[in-house]
């Protein structure tokens, strides 16, 4: 059963790629509207083997991603690494530039565009950051949920780690749609994807070494954690990380109550205790 | 590409472990004039500033700062109100003496927790941006960490009047990230892998704490 609405979720998900690709210009996406983005209690069916696929990259995580990420952040200055971080960073824009697009961000889009070019020609191929624009991740995933596509069951992947249903058929759309891999398929480079992937991999894990240990040390249920924290941000991050829209839980006691109230989870979130309740009730009725 | 999100989470995440080594300049900027969040601002702000004199007090060592450390928490966090929040709907299946226990214990892990920081302060700078009310009770503090390296960190506040009137804060919100939340999430997991049982938590928790301490 579980698979099967795995399945069907999978699908729903390549159809939208599909859809994707064909409409191109002539759709019109919402945009960001918060309401698209609920905090949801987390949907795990496949909690079994997804533990066992978090333990399997954590198991390839200490035997070969930290330690590459300890020696390249140990051995190599710090402008180099920065260098190393502006060049795959500018490697996204394309990609990030036709996301933003796809989700009506066009001021984005644009700071994509002007970062990639100021950044290729006069940054020596993005070893620079000339252009000094702040430019946020816009992967496929996020497109999908500014589209209103729901995020289907949490899923950790082999070596690509966390992510839900929907970030991972982002994921395969990102890989194909990304005009800097296309290129290089198209050159006979079809390595380039990969070592991307290694380089951007190992940067991010050397900037994280310290405050993964520090989760992973003070945390009862290491996987849950991670859970948690990747699906909040991933939240934010379909968001833009906007201020005004800081995604506060919305997940609150009175759906577990005998007697459900409404209207009122955000106060009702941090209850006091129970005479509080009957108190807000009556003062709403 | 999946490192860097999860990353960026981490590196806010272990900011946080040191919420309290922050230094506030004195200009602060409010939104809203009104009297609720302007006291609400004044907690953190007045919090932030005592964090940052003890962490950089040398004539402390750190048993002493440790101490200081658990004084501001149990003076600006409502601990119970936290505690009952991250056990969730658990709380209504626990029995009475366990929510005690648990309550002690959480103290005990939360503090075990972001304790460990301490003497690690290196210089960052807490601005206060402003506040927002969320609702009758409760107020939204927007704050950054300026640090020395590396961009500013989103840091929000959750300040709530409790039934006294007294401004405690109850969560604090890591660039978008609930830690009240992520820890609720956490010990759902942990109540529901040991059969629904609360006790399970209150065992988890106080073995981890053995290790910790041994």
């Amino acid at each position: 059963m579980i698979s099967k609405k795995f399945k069907s979720t999978l699908l729903g998900g390549c159809i939208a790629v599909a859809f994707a690709s064909l409409l191109g210009g002539c759709a019109t996406p919402p945009g960001e509207d918060p309401k698209n983005v609920v905090y949801n209690e987390v949907q795990d069916p496949l909690e079994p083997l997804n533990r066992y696929f978090f333990d399997v990259n954590q198991a390839i995580d200490a035997l070969a991603l930290k330690p590459v990420s300890h020696i390249y952040r140990d051995a190599l200055p710090e402008g180099v690494k920065d260098s190393v971080s502006n060049f795959f960073t500018n490697l996204s824009q394309p990609i990030y530039f036709l996301n933003n697009v796809a989700q009506g961000d066009l001021d984005g889009a644009g700071d994509n565009m002007g970062a990639f070019f100021t950044n290729t020609f006069l940054g020596f191929g993005g070893l620079f950051d000339i252009a000094q624009i702040d430019t946020d991740k816009e992967d496929m995933g996020q497109t999908f949920a500014v589209w209103g596509i729901p995020e289907g069951p949490y899923l950790v992947l082999p070596i690509l780690g966390p992510n839900s249903s929907r970030e991972a058929v982002g994921l395969v759309g990102d890989h194909f749609a990304d005009p800097v891999n296309i290129a290089a398929r198209n050159s006979d480079m079809e390595y380039v994807p990969l070592i991307r992937a290694l380089g951007t991999g190992i940067d991010a894990r050397a900037r994280a070494i310290e405050p993964l240990d520090e989760i992973e040390k003070n945390s009862i249920d290491f996987y849950a954690a991670i859970r948690s924290l990747y699906r909040q941000n991933r939240k934010s991050v379909i968001l833009d990380g906007e201020a005004e829209l800081t995604p506060l839980p919305d997940i609150s006691f009175e759906l577990d109550d005998d007697q459900p109230t409404k209207a009122d989870s955000i106060s009702l979130l941090m209850e006091e205790d129970d005479d509080s309740i009957s108190v807000q009730k009556k003062s709403t009725n | 590409m999946k490192m860097i999100r999860l990353a960026s989470v981490a590196l806010a995440t272990s900011l946080f472990v040191s919420p309290l080594a922050l230094s506030v300049p004195g200009v602060a900027s409010y939104a809203h004039a009104d009297e609720q969040s302007e006291s609400a601002t004044k907690l953190v702000d007045r919090l932030g500033k005592e964090a940052v004199k003890l962490l950089s007090d040398d004539s402390l060592d750190v048993a002493e700062k440790r101490k200081e450390f658990d004084r501001l928490l149990a003076r600006d966090f409502d601990m119970r109100l936290i505690g009952r929040f991250v056990l969730g709907k658990n709380w209504r299946a626990a029995s009475k003496e366990e929510r005690e226990e648990y309550l002690t214990v959480f103290q005990e892990y939360i503090v075990n927790t972001y304790q460990k920081r301490i003497g690690e302060y290196s210089g960052e700078n807490l601005n206060i941006l402003k506040a927002k009310e969320l609702n009758a009770k409760e107020q939204l503090v927007n704050s950054e960490i300026i640090r020395p390296n590396g961009p500013a960190i989103k840091l929000d506040w959750r300040v709530r009047r409790n039934k006294a009137g007294e401004l405690k804060i109850v969560d604090i919100i890591v660039e978008n990230v609930s830690m009240a939340l992520t820890h609720r999430e956490e010990f759902a997991s942990v109540i529901s892998s040991n059969g629904g049982k609360v006790s399970g938590l209150i065992d988890k928790l106080k073995s981890h704490l053995g290790d910790k301490s041994s």
